[in-house]
């Protein structure tokens, strides 16, 4: 049996505007461009008293930020915001520093849905950008592997953004209609913006517009966001993109510019304070707020294993419940395990081995709907009799799982006496793909 | 010579300490050494939370309710194996919810059957908590 995992995401809900995972101790940590006028603007921010502005003359740093997004929705002219340092109505300059997000606008009459990234010229407080717009749809409801780079024109070329944008490994062409001061001259903004926002996941740290909080959260899911030091090279960002499964970064080719990974809730991440874990330096650990849940995500793949190889030889018994689907986390209906038959098995159907073990754990999580009836039959196989039949337990009751018009989310279990095979039959209303279920034996 | 005769007080270091995993017939704290409380929370589980059940089949509840002004409430138990990897509220072999209800005022105790399952969380409104409430859990296999 594999090292399989199975990967978690964070679901973020805009019905909560506050939907967000703030990073501790991040203003300073993740400030990348500076202002080089040397205006200390800092000392006028909220919560920076006395603070000291990074020594004037030094130049912006290059920096690069991946993640992986699963867009939901995007309603017109409304941002979803993917990693931000960014603030707005809090008063004081300094607020904003950079914005990688997706909106749907009208440009010159068409309507696109777009990945964008803004450096700000705060300091000015004129909403001065050097602003990246793809120039491709973004889809939804897919997972998508974003990129963006920032090389800090080390050399104070003319006309060079030096902003680049990756959607699923491939580089984006830029798309600006001159919406914004947009200058596309480094050395015309000098001005690039020393934030006093935290760096936030998932949403802006504050938007207050007319004296109410619209904030920006994300409609949708995102998972592993990695902050680098440097601008990646297309190589690299092939390399993380990895063929659309989730890379693990342990195993990327330059880890000395890794700074910070957030897987974003796996492994050690729970919905406590600072439960979200920088895997990298133990510090700079991120805090969920709002409506924020950690999910779980068998759709989308990756290359990450388990620590301890866990295999299952023994046929049976086993304490420990055993995946039918003949690997670690794999879901019978969802995720790589597609979806459930919707047959009664005929004789030549193989079923799943249930090597002969006492009780079946079974896990569903369905979204259902009103007037919606989801129901998952149980049949089960016994070479004694060569036969398969609907499965009752010792109870005289039927092996299976209803819901009419409400979601479940249950882990139940039933007692099947040592059947040697099982299949499972879906009827009624179809499952929908994020529906989930996962079936296991043990004998205890 | 050291260590042997009834009688006779072993030299440290020979003593035998059995650390198994599950496979008892006393019921075994799960949160920690014997009288250590468990932890109850209002939100679902999500992530690295709950308690390890060292896959024993049986689940030992016991919650004291202190007399406090909370209204007594239902402990909802939630399962997680590693096999599946996600949580879910637990359903018993006889179809029953693993969940107990706590009584204003009195102990309350009741053992269900968990089946192996790797791991337990344990919810009940916030409401219904005090910090004065004292709550275990244990689990066996006998």
């Amino acid at each position: 049996m594999s090292r399989r995992i199975n990967l978690n995401a964070i679901n973020f809900d805009e019905t909560d505007v506050t939907s967000g995972i703030r990073i501790d101790n991040s203003i300073e940590k993740y400030r990348f461009t500076l202002d080089e006028t040397e205006h200390d603007h800092l000392l006028g921010g909220p919560g920076n008293a006395g603070h000291t502005s990074p020594l004037s003359n030094r130049a912006d740093l290059p920096f690069s930020i991946s993640a992986w997004v699963n867009l939901r929705e995007a309603p017109l002219d409304k941002f979803n915001s993917i990693v931000t340092k960014w603030s707005q109505g809090v008063g004081g300059l300094g607020a904003k520093e950079f914005l990688f997000s997706i909106v749907k606008s009208n440009v010159s009459g068409t309507t696109r849905t777009r990945l964008i990234f803004a450096l700000y010229d705060d300091v000015s407080n004129t909403g001065t950008q050097n602003r990246f717009r793809g120039s491709v749809d973004f889809p939804l409801n897919q997972w998508v592997h974003v990129v963006v780079t920032y090389g800090a024109n080390p050399d104070g070329e003319n006309d060079v953004t030096d902003i680049t944008v990756y959607q699923d490994g491939t580089e984006l062409i830029n798309d600006q209609d001159g919406q914004y001061q947009i200058n596309d001259n480094y050395e015309a903004m000098p001005a690039y913006n020393d934030s006093f926002s935290p760096l936030v996941i998932g949403n802006v740290n504050k938007y207050i517009k007319d004296g109410v909080h619209e904030e920006m959260p994300f409609r949708g899911k995102i998972a592993d966001v990695c902050i680098f030091n440097k601008k990646l090279s297309e190589s690299e960002v092939t390399e993380i993109y990895n063929n659309g499964a989730v890379k693990n970064m342990a195993n990327f080719s330059d880890t000395d510019s890794l700074v910070s990974w957030w897987k974003l809730g796996d492994d050690l991440d729970s919905p406590r304070p600072d439960g979200i874990k920088n895997y990298i330096e133990g510090a700079n650990h991120g805090t969920i707020s709002g409506a924020a849940t950690i999910v779980p995500e068998p759709s989308l793949l990756t290359d990450r294993v388990r620590d301890k190889n866990h295999t299952h030889t023994a046929r049976s018994p086993s304490r420990q419940p055993k995946n039918l689907a003949n690997d670690h986390q794999v879901f019978i209906h969802g995720g790589i395990g597609g979806d459930m038959p919707t047959q009664d098995p005929t004789q030549a159907s193989p079923g799943v081995v249930a090597t002969n073990q006492k009780i079946l754990h079974t896990f569903w999580k369905a979204e259902a709907g009103a007037g919606k009836t989801h129901n998952i039959k149980v049949f089960g196989f016994s070479y004694a009799s060569g036969q398969w039949a609907p499965l009752n337990d010792i109870y005289g009751d039927p092996i299976e799982l209803t819901t009419t018009d409400d979601p479940v989310d249950k882990y139940r279990l039933f007692e099947i006496s040592g059947v040697d095979k099982l299949y499972f039959k879906q009827t009624g209303d179809a499952l929908v793909d994020s529906d989930l279920f996962a079936a296991a034996v043990s004998s205890l | 010579m050291p260590g042997k005769g009834f009688s006779h007080t072993p030299a440290d270091g020979q003593f035998r300490n059995y650390s198994s995993w599950g496979r008892t017939r006393q019921p075994k704290n799960i949160a920690g050494p014997h009288g250590t409380q468990a932890t109850i929370a209002a939100a679902d589980p999500a992530g690295a939370v709950g308690h390890i059940t060292e896959n024993q089949r049986f689940l030992h509840l016991t919650y004291v309710h202190a007399g406090g002004a909370n209204a007594a409430g239902t402990i909802t138990v939630w399962g997680f194996s590693h096999s599946i990897g996600a949580w879910g509220k637990i359903i018993d072999i006889r179809g029953a919810d693993v969940e107990m209800d706590t009584v204003g005022g009195a102990t309350q105790s009741q053992v269900f059957e968990i089946s192996g399952i790797d791991k337990v969380y344990f919810q009940m409104p916030a409401v219904n908590q005090d910090a004065n409430d004292e709550f275990y859990a244990a689990c066996s296999t006998f």
